[in-house]
């Protein structure tokens, strides 16, 4: 994806952050009433879930397509 | 008398078996509409009840718990017939009907006994649609299915032995205070089923293996069966708490890693299930009623998301991310279907996900539970990722491979918007669902910040996904998961016990020949032995019997008739 798409992305993800202005928070946890937090939540809960899934993969996890077959046989 | 759905089925499925064509394809439809009318009418109380010895047996109890699952699992049986419709193999269809049918079975069950059984019904019916596979994958994976569900029917047989045994009620209800051997081992059994790790592998195994058309009815039934055991039998446990919230990051590692589309969603069950079985943990009100509010909107929505998937292998053939790309220009009518699925299970608002997962997040956080509800957000955020970006991003988008898709049956397009409307439509009314919950909710979804805080959410993940776009296309590789154990080391151990039974066995036939070659030397001239005591000589002594050696010479015979010959002349002269 280009990088005006992601401008695009960055623009309407920010937009709904301001939404946080106008809402009235319900939970009782300080992250409940930190404007935008949970957009920053999503961006790096996102870049985490996807970096450490894939280094675990490369340690550990991830083998060679037929990796069972090839030895049940 | 009332009709119980289950039995609906039972004789849909003969009468699909008598059929060809059309015929049966109306049959079919018919027959799952017809249980659906019956599930949605049936009125509330006890109707099949029977005493056996001192047992009473109730075959369809109706209270709103089993009234709201069985509501779900008659209308996706139905959706699922006709996406099914064209499907020409009739021990699919009826393997398929006697699957719900074993589902029903276990919802509308009142006492532990009848739930058993149509526990074990329905396993076997699963198997026989994992097989519909009909590959050499499909078939080893059904084997390892049916190894697993044997393992768990027998916990839950040993546990209901217990429990009947220690004088506990025959009534299918909660445990209450009892936390013993028999809880134990049937929370075992429902653990297998409801896919919590490490109990879990089976299904990332299996269901991709079945049909296309058959994986579809398996993503519905199986594990929601053992949602609904747990909200009725272990609500309110800090274990499941945790197992759901540990469930549902689980399946969100995994589909980072997984390359095949039908494999990549149902780690998503598991990842979705985790809720369900975290809001039974919880088991407050509001937490018990999202999880089944929760069941019904992920059968929907995963129903839905495995229909485009088989709806895209249908058309190229393909299931891997690595060899698909580009084909959402040829088939846009899949692409938007699938993605009304992949905005419910992202829990995008307007959609179903949104108001039923929200009620057991929000009832995590009431609780005080803080962390448990940011882990779950955080699965949520996972979710989004992979469904509602990754997966069709590589599928329909992406870089092209060329790819020609076929038109797609009709019926299956058609399943498909029946089950986007009624994800949409319970996005739009959530209150019609809520009434029909088992306990009532004062629970509102649309409120502002809630809103605000799922868009946030939904476009803080797509910024990432942009940023990370480049390390999150397919790679061409299998991830090892809890199966590992019972596919390399067991394998290995049964061949190495092969291998000693065999050496053991030649060692025993080394010993016996010894043993009978010795005896058959002492037993043709026991001499031997004799000789060998007097002389202590060895040689000779196993030497083959010569009866030559022991004959008396030829000469004294002739002495003795000489002999003989001289006294009969004396005689006689």
């Amino acid at each position: 994806m280009t990088a005006g798409r992601g401008a695009l992305i960055a623009t309407a993800a920010a937009a709904t952050g301001a939404l946080d202005l106008l809402a009235h928070p319900h939970g009782d946890t300080w992250w409940h009433h930190l404007a935008g937090f949970d957009l920053v939540y999503g961006f790096l809960g996102c870049a985490a879930i996807v970096i450490g899934s894939k280094a675990l993969g490369k340690v550990w996890l991830q083998r060679r397509e037929r990796f069972y077959e090839d030895t049940e046989e | 008398m009332t009709p119980h759905p289950a039995l609906i089925l039972f004789a849909t499925a003969v009468l699909v078996g008598l059929s060809r064509g059309r015929v049966r394809a109306g049959l079919l439809l018919a027959g799952t509409i017809a249980a659906l009318v019956a599930a949605v009418t049936l009125p509330h109380g006890v109707h099949w009840g029977y005493a056996v010895g001192d047992y009473q047996l109730q075959l369809l109890r109706v209270d709103p718990l089993s009234h709201f699952f069985g509501l779900i699992f008659t209308l996706i049986m139905a959706v699922g017939a006709l996406y099914a419709l064209h499907a020409t193999r009739a021990g699919e269809h009826g393997a398929t009907l006697v699957y719900a049918g074993g589902a029903l079975g276990v919802v509308y069950a009142g006492d532990w006994v009848s739930a058993f059984v149509w526990w074990e019904l329905m396993s076997i019916a699963s198997l026989v649609v994992v097989w519909s596979g009909d590959t050499d994958r499909a078939r080893a994976a059904g084997f390892r299915y049916l190894f697993v569900h044997v393992a768990g029917g027998s916990l839950f047989f040993a546990g209901l032995a217990v429990h009947l045994s220690g004088g506990g009620p025959l009534e299918f209800g909660p445990f209450g205070e009892t936390h013993g051997w028999a809880y134990g081992l049937i929370l075992l059994a429902v653990a297998v089923n409801a896919a919590i790790p490490p109990f879990h592998a089976w299904l990332a195994d299996a269901y991709p293996e079945a049909s296309i058309t058959g994986t579809v009815f398996l993503s519905a039934f199986t594990t929601k069966t053992a949602v609904y055991v747990l909200i009725r039998v272990f609500p309110n446990s800090d274990l499941l708490l945790w197992a759901g919230v540990l469930m549902a990051l689980y399946g969100v590692v995994y589909a980072v890693l997984e390359n095949d589309i039908r494999r990549l969603l149902g780690y998503h069950i598991i990842s979705q299930v985790g809720y369900m079985v975290a809001g039974v943990g919880l088991g407050t009100p509001l937490a018990l009623a999202g999880a089944a509010a929760h069941a019904f909107c992920h059968i929907l929505y995963k129903a839905l998301l495995l229909m485009g998937a088989g709806a895209v292998m249908t058309a190229t053939g393909r299931r891997k991310l690595t060899e698909l790309g580009g084909v959402g220009r040829q088939m846009p009518v899949v692409v938007a279907l699938y993605f009304v699925g992949a905005f419910s299970i992202s829990g995008v608002p307007l959609f179903n996900g949104f108001i039923s997962k929200s009620m057991i997040i929000t009832a995590a956080g009431d609780e005080g539970h803080g962390i448990a509800e940011l882990l779950l957000t955080l699965a949520s955020v996972g979710t989004f990722l992979h469904t509602g970006l990754k997966l069709p991003y590589f599928t329909f988008f992406g870089p092209s491979r060329g790819l020609r898709p076929t038109p797609v049956p009709a019926n299956m397009i058609a399943a498909m918007v029946v089950a986007s409307i009624c994800c949409i439509g319970l996005g739009l009314a959530p209150g019609w669902l809520y009434a029909r919950l088992a306990t009532t909710v004062d629970y509102h979804p649309y409120t502002l910040d809630h809103v605000a805080g799922s868009l946030q959410l939904l476009g803080g993940t797509a910024l990432g996904f942009w940023w990370l776009l480049g390390t999150l296309k397919g790679e061409a590789t299998e991830s090892l998961d809890t199966d590992w154990f019972y596919r390399k080391p067991v394998p290995e151990v049964m061949a190495w016990l092969v291998r000693a039974a065999a050496a053991t066995g030649r060692l025993a036939h080394a010993a016996a020949r010894w043993v009978v070659q010795t005896a058959a030397g002492y037993a043709a001239n026991p001499l031997i032995g004799v000789g060998r005591l007097v002389t202590g000589a060895s040689d000779g002594a196993l030497s083959p019997y010569d009866e030559n050696r022991y004959r008396f010479p030829i000469g004294v015979t002739v002495l003795w008739v000489v002999l003989a010959v001289g006294l009969l002349s004396l005689l006689i002269g």
